[in-house]
């Protein structure tokens, strides 16, 4: 097991700058993702910390060592890919023993370990079975059982789940994590899944352009997102972000747009005052929107009038679409709501959970 | 429920149905048909390597040898005999083998490493390099016929072995045969056994090459039957009769006489096409693969 440290990594390709400027440490025995929007740079990442790309500027290390110039094997690393990239011509036990066959370790002691490992992760009986006759569940064990059989510093994950269904996906991830509190291996995840990042993730680093937006244990990136991107890209459905300007109407501050307007909360004045006359962004996420009869002792000057665009019920909650002047946010009610399209409702927004970000630059004010 | 409809509808089915049989009906009448003008000059061919000289010569054509009639068995195979008994035969079967085999392995070899090497290695000029490797393709054989001939001529080659398996042994064709099979195989896998700790010639000897088996049958079966069929390479450089190979040897044989034995040629041409079939039997479908991999013929 070992630290992986990135220290200002970044990989051209051509003139496609892929990974710009990225510093990162992984901790000794911890679980990250890398969480972005496809081309974002995240797999890039993950194959260079791999060796299978080579850096164009900066410093990878895997514990104390400086792998810049080390060969995929010598890092001591394993990946587990999103195809899976069995080797078609051989059985199971082939494919997870290839590693050790390759490191010669002996061979009663390579049946001995893959033994094990296939044990542990219930593929025992599908030893002698060649990846073609496997389940997509399957060969992703498989996949996995090759990883681990080699016993490495680091594990790297590239979307692994990303081939298995919904539902084989959820119990996966379930498995994966409990696998990490088991092994207790350094791993670095990559995936395009907000939902498996929150899962898995010790910490979740969310990219884009190449670059960390913002890295931090899931609670702390779900609930203070610093900036819009990661706002907008974590939660399902994500943040609302409405674009609003502060105005001060005698001693009070409002945050206002077209056919919008609603006062800042007490909590947020001090802040918000240097920004009057800005544009900023509001951001809420939709379970922090109530109706109105539910929180009758709210402010009658943060009450926002809006009119039902359209429902999604699913049971256990109700995402209602909203309207409000040019403006469309989501709310989501707990329960079914009969609200019907056209409806005006009154909602207002929790004034501990209101974000708001510099319009411009994207950063969070708050 | 609405009887009249429903048999308007059976009605319909029934003429669909039967359209379906005319249908398939006129497209085995063509199967059949060009199956007939493909299958039947090699039909003659057999019949004809059994005939005598009148009879392989006669108008209005024989079709069945007098010699199949039952009185004239112990004649049947005089054709045949006759061939096997040309003085070099065996020479020339030897021949044909020795440069057939060579040729084919040394493509495999070759051409297997090269495609690998253009399909998965990033070395400079690559792209490059290989466009010009394909311009090649796109010279005529007679434009290189003399030039080569000189070229071999001084460096003392013709009349051996050399002439004919030397410039043959990495054919360009059977490089961009392999490279484009190699290219199907996804990076993954390559990226997979780089972190196993495989070496590049590592993954080249027990990913690739196991992976690529239909292309390898294709490349051999192609190779093999171009370097057996293969009459003007011999013609051109092999003045010496030992060192001729079968088709050279059929056609010597059979103008011996004034005239052409076509009997003979047949006869001499069944020979030569055994072990093309016998391949084409074996390996019938790595053929179709072969076919399916390149995308030509």
């Amino acid at each position: 097991m070992a630290k992986v440290l990135l220290e200002n990594i970044t990989k051209k390709f051509g003139d496609v700058v892929a990974v710009d400027n990225v510093s990162m440490e992984v901790k000794d025995g911890e679980f990250v993702v890398l969480l972005g929007p496809s081309g974002c740079g995240k797999t890039t990442t993950l194959r260079l910390i791999a060796g299978l790309e080579t850096l164009t500027n900066g410093n990878i290390y895997i514990g104390d060592t400086l792998v810049n110039d080390l060969e995929p094997v010598f890092r001591d690393t394993a990946m587990v890919f999103q195809s899976y990239a069995l080797y078609p011509h051989m059985t199971v036990f082939d494919n997870m023993a290839f590693p050790l066959k390759m490191k010669k370790v002996l061979k009663q002691d390579r049946e001995k370990k893959v033994k094990e490992i296939a044990d542990m992760l219930n593929i025992g009986e599908l030893l002698n079975r060649k990846p073609k006759e496997l389940s997509g569940g399957q060969k992703q064990r498989v996949a996995v059982g090759r990883a681990i059989v080699r016993e490495p510093k680091v594990f790297l994950f590239d979307e692994p789940l990303s081939n298995l269904d919904a539902k084989l996906r959820v119990q996966t991830r379930i498995e994966l994590r409990k696998l990490h509190e088991e092994l207790g291996v350094t791993s670095i995840y990559v995936t395009h899944d907000q939902a498996e990042a929150m899962i898995l993730g010790d910490r979740v680093a969310v990219m884009n352009d190449g670059r960390i937006r913002q890295l931090g244990p899931p609670q702390d990136i779900y609930h203070h997102p610093t900036d819009t991107f990661v706002a907008g890209f974590i939660g399902a459905p994500p943040m609302n972000l409405i674009d609003c300007s502060i105005t001060k109407d005698k001693t009070k501050l409002f945050l206002e747009a077209e056919g919008f307007r609603t006062a800042v909360p007490d909590e947020l004045e001090d802040i918000a005052k240097g920004y009057v006359g800005h544009e900023v962004v509001l951001g809420i996420r939709p379970e922090d929107v109530h109706d109105h009869h539910l929180v009758p002792d709210a402010l009658p000057t943060s009450v926002i009038k809006t009119t039902v665009y359209a429902t999604e019920m699913l049971g256990s909650d109700t995402y209602v679409h909203l309207l409000c002047g040019p403006h469309r946010f989501q709310a989501r009610f707990p329960g079914i709501i009969q609200a019907r399209i056209g409806d005006e409702t009154e909602v207002v927004f929790d004034p501990t959970k209101i974000h708001l970000f510099n319009k411009k630059t994207g950063k969070a004010i708050v | 429920m609405n009887p009249p409809r429903t048999a308007i509808k059976t009605k319909r089915n029934k003429v669909t149905e039967l359209w379906k049989r005319i249908r398939r009906l006129l497209i085995y009448v063509i199967l059949i048909a060009v199956a007939f003008v493909y299958f039947t000059p090699f039909v003659y061919s057999i019949l004809g390597s059994f005939m005598t000289d009148r009879e392989v010569r006669a108008y209005p054509p024989t079709f069945l040898p007098s010699r199949f009639i039952p009185g004239e068995w112990s004649t049947l195979l005089d054709n045949y005999a006759e061939i096997w008994r040309a003085m070099h035969f065996l020479r020339w079967i030897f021949n044909s083998v020795l440069i057939a085999v060579s040729v084919t392995l040394a493509n495999l070899f070759f051409a297997s490493l090269a495609g690998y090497a253009f399909a998965r290695l990033k070395f400079p000029g690559r792209d490059k390099f290989f466009t010009l490797l394909l311009g090649t393709m796109m010279i005529p054989g007679a434009v290189t016929m003399i030039p080569g001939y000189i070229i071999y001529a001084r460096l003392g080659w013709l009349d051996t072995y050399y002439v004919l398996i030397i410039p043959a042994l990495a054919q360009v064709f059977n490089i961009f045969l392999m490279r484009q099979f190699y290219q199907t195989i996804p990076e993954d896998l390559f990226d997979a056994a780089r972190m196993d700790g495989c070496s590049l010639f590592g993954i080249f000897w027990r990913i690739m090459l196991p992976l690529s088996t239909p292309a390898l049958a294709a490349l051999a079966i192609y190779t093999f039957m171009g370097q057996w069929n293969n009459f003007m390479g011999p013609l051109l450089y092999m003045s010496d009769m030992d060192m001729w190979t079968i088709p050279l040897g059929i056609t010597w044989i059979a103008r011996e006489t004034y005239f052409e034995r076509y009997n003979i040629v047949l006869a001499g041409s069944m020979f030569n096409a055994l072990p093309t079939l016998i391949v084409f039997i074996l390996f019938q479908k790595y053929f179709i693969k072969g076919i399916a991999l390149t995308g030509l013929k």
